[in-house]
């Protein structure tokens, strides 16, 4: 397993945000976290990489416990993609760059280089390359957010909300590239989405969360008209369709 | 992952080459204009006489006298301390993630300027002899130093406190500083209704930030305190790069975020402190210089930070000089020139935006 969860759980004050969380990721998988807001997706994303420090439970990244390495040897095995990407002031390929943090001591290495250039090309990302991030619409800094991650060189990958600020074409892309990342290299990832219909397309396996407990856990089967009344309060019915299955709200 | 097959484009060397030479270029001017500062005053110094008595040639006592024991230490002074607080300034900037980070607008110059006369009016250890250039003697710089430091922690402390309150913004953080500095003002003053004339004039004359005042030992406790705190920074880079990603995605990349925050504030407060300790009040470099080198060298800080070493140390031996020059025989203290120049470079400096 890339990565092993059992029994976390997190509060904010005294307000409990995950209760009992227990799950696991295989190689070359995408999970896809769904729930209502405020369930704790995002809050469980920054549990898995130490931004956030359980109050109880572990997480196990290549049957390594987390919260017994350095941030910087997490940093190696774990890659970020925040909901909200902060504009600085630096070139697309900078920012990149900053991904080879966790793998730099005093400066960056020809190998550092090299390696960004290439997730720049297998992004297609050339012409944003020299480019500053402060002049870039939300949909391009979310790529370059991935990239970053990609060059980390992580075994897993967390994407928050990652097509929150894209258009459809580049929803696709953006997924489409993650998949592809999890295909061909040994890696897996996790997500948290909104579009129920996104996520069908694109992930394994989903987990959906309800009141800061699993609600149902499994394939696209578990997506069903019954299991999103329980989860989001909201009728829908399931279509069948060529690509797949698609949920229709009930108006 | 594999992902080796990629190539270096030349367009990124270029772009880096571009502020490899800008620096060497500040590197390259800085050397000048040491020359030029040292040349200039009373008693004129050809330039190349200036190089060739530097490099241990003796050509006139009188010269060999000015050089070594006034002029090359005070140039060197002004140096290390443009660097050092220019660098201090474009660390808390980092760090706070704040345009208006520097030891002059987060208080901890009034705070070290407190510590400083707290350690002459109440411990005695500094008095003022005669008028002049060596008008304060300190009897004992390094507890003043000390002292001062002391009072610099405290000021930081009450930031980073701040900080942790939920909700506190880089602004509040910013006003903190401004009432940290009021406060600390207020201290000053309020010590300084109590002390002798002597006292009173040591503390007043000591504000006056000046790079004339250290000596040799002085200026070499300086440099080794800015070299080490400077590399200390330049060593941390990328943590800095990261954190102006956002704390989210500087935590995702490994950086304990907290830590880099308190012990940068540390440290550049340590560097602060030491400066001011010696030389007195020397305002706007720490928060000038970071902008000046941002518009020409960007806010990557692996060139960020060189950039705006040798800019501060630039701007403070340019200002040193000017001020030993433009009321000559009359020597103005640095920092009253800096004062009248800072403000309205930095108003400049925002109406004119990036060149990149």
């Amino acid at each position: 397993m890339i990565l092993t969860i059992n029994g976390v759980e997190f509060q904010y004050n005294s307000r409990k945000v995950l209760e009992d969380i227990s799950f696991a990721v295989r190689p070359n998988e995408v999970l896809t976290i769904l729930g209502p807001n405020g369930v704790g997706k995002t809050t469980l994303l920054k549990c898995i990489n130490r931004i956030h420090h359980p109050k109880a439970g572990s997480i196990l990244v290549e049957n390594e416990d987390i919260m017994k390495v350095s941030l910087p040897e997490v940093a190696k095995k774990v890659g970020y993609v925040p909901q909200h990407c902060e504009k600085g002031r630096l070139t697309a390929y900078d920012a990149i760059l900053l991904g080879r943090r966790p793998h730099i001591t005093w400066n960056t290495s020809e190998k550092d280089l090299k390696m960004v250039e290439a997730v720049i090309r297998r992004l297609h990302m050339q012409d944003l390359a020299m480019r500053y991030i402060d002049e870039m619409s939300g949909g391009e800094l979310q790529k370059i957010s991935i990239a970053r991650a990609i060059v980390q060189e992580p075994k897993l990958l967390l994407l928050d909300e990652p097509t929150s600020s894209l258009d459809l074409k580049n929803q696709q892309e953006i997924l489409r590239i993650v998949c592809e990342v999890v295909r061909t290299h040994k890696v897996s990832a996790v997500m948290t989405m909104h579009d129920i219909n996104t996520a069908l397309r694109f992930s394994d396996r989903f987990l959906l969360l309800k009141d800061n407990v699993i609600f149902a856990t499994g394939g696209p089967e578990i997506i069903t008209p019954e299991t999103i009344y329980e989860v989001y309060d909201v009728e829908v019915e399931v279509e069948m369709l060529k690509s797949g299955p698609v949920v229709v709200p009930i108006c | 992952m594999h992902l080796n097959d990629g190539e270096i484009p030349a367009e990124y060397l270029k772009y880096t080459g571009r502020k490899i030479s800008l620096i060497l270029t500040g590197i390259a001017l800085l050397f000048v204009l040491l020359v030029y500062s040292i040349s200039v005053g009373a008693v004129g110094i050809p330039p190349l006489e200036v190089l060739q008595t530097l490099i241990g040639q003796h050509l006139s006592a009188q010269w060999q006298t000015i050089i070594w024991n006034i002029r090359l230490p005070q140039a060197l002074t002004a140096i290390v301390a443009g660097a050092g607080l220019a660098v201090a300034g474009v660390a808390m900037q980092s760090i706070l993630r704040n345009p208006l980070g520097s030891p002059y607008t987060l208080g901890i110059s009034n705070a070290a300027a407190f510590g400083a006369a707290f350690s002459v009016i109440v411990l005695g250890t500094g008095t003022m002899h005669s008028s002049g250039a060596d008008a304060i003697v300190l009897n004992n710089p390094y507890i003043t130093t000390i002292v001062a430091f002391i009072f610099c922690l405290i000021a930081t402390a009450i930031i980073l406190l701040i900080s942790k309150l939920r909700g506190a913004s880089p602004e509040v953080m910013v006003l903190a500083g401004i009432a940290i500095g009021s406060l600390f003002t207020a201290g000053t003053m309020f010590l300084q209704y109590f002390a002798d004339d002597v006292q009173l004039a040591a503390v007043v004359f000591w504000t006056f930030g000046d790079v004339g005042r250290a000596d040799w030992s002085e200026l070499i406790f300086m440099a080794v305190v800015t070299a080490a705190c400077s590399l200390y920074f330049l060593y941390n880079s990328w943590n800095y790069n990261a954190i102006d990603a956002g704390d989210e995605t500087a935590k995702g990349l490994g950086v304990n975020v907290e830590r880099i925050r308190l012990v940068g504030m540390v440290v550049s407060s340590f560097l602060s402190a030491v400066i001011i300790s010696f030389l007195g009040v020397i305002g706007f470099v720490g928060l000038v210089c970071p902008h000046m080198t941002r518009r020409l060298i960007g806010d990557d800080h692996r060139f960020l930070i060189p950039g705006t070493i040798i800019t501060g140390a630039l701007l403070l031996l340019a200002a040193d000089t000017a001020a030993r020059l433009i009321l000559a025989p009359h020597i103005l203290p640095v920092a009253i020139l800096m004062a009248f120049l800072g403000a309205p470079v930095f108003i400049y400096l925002l109406l004119r935006g990036y060149s990149r």
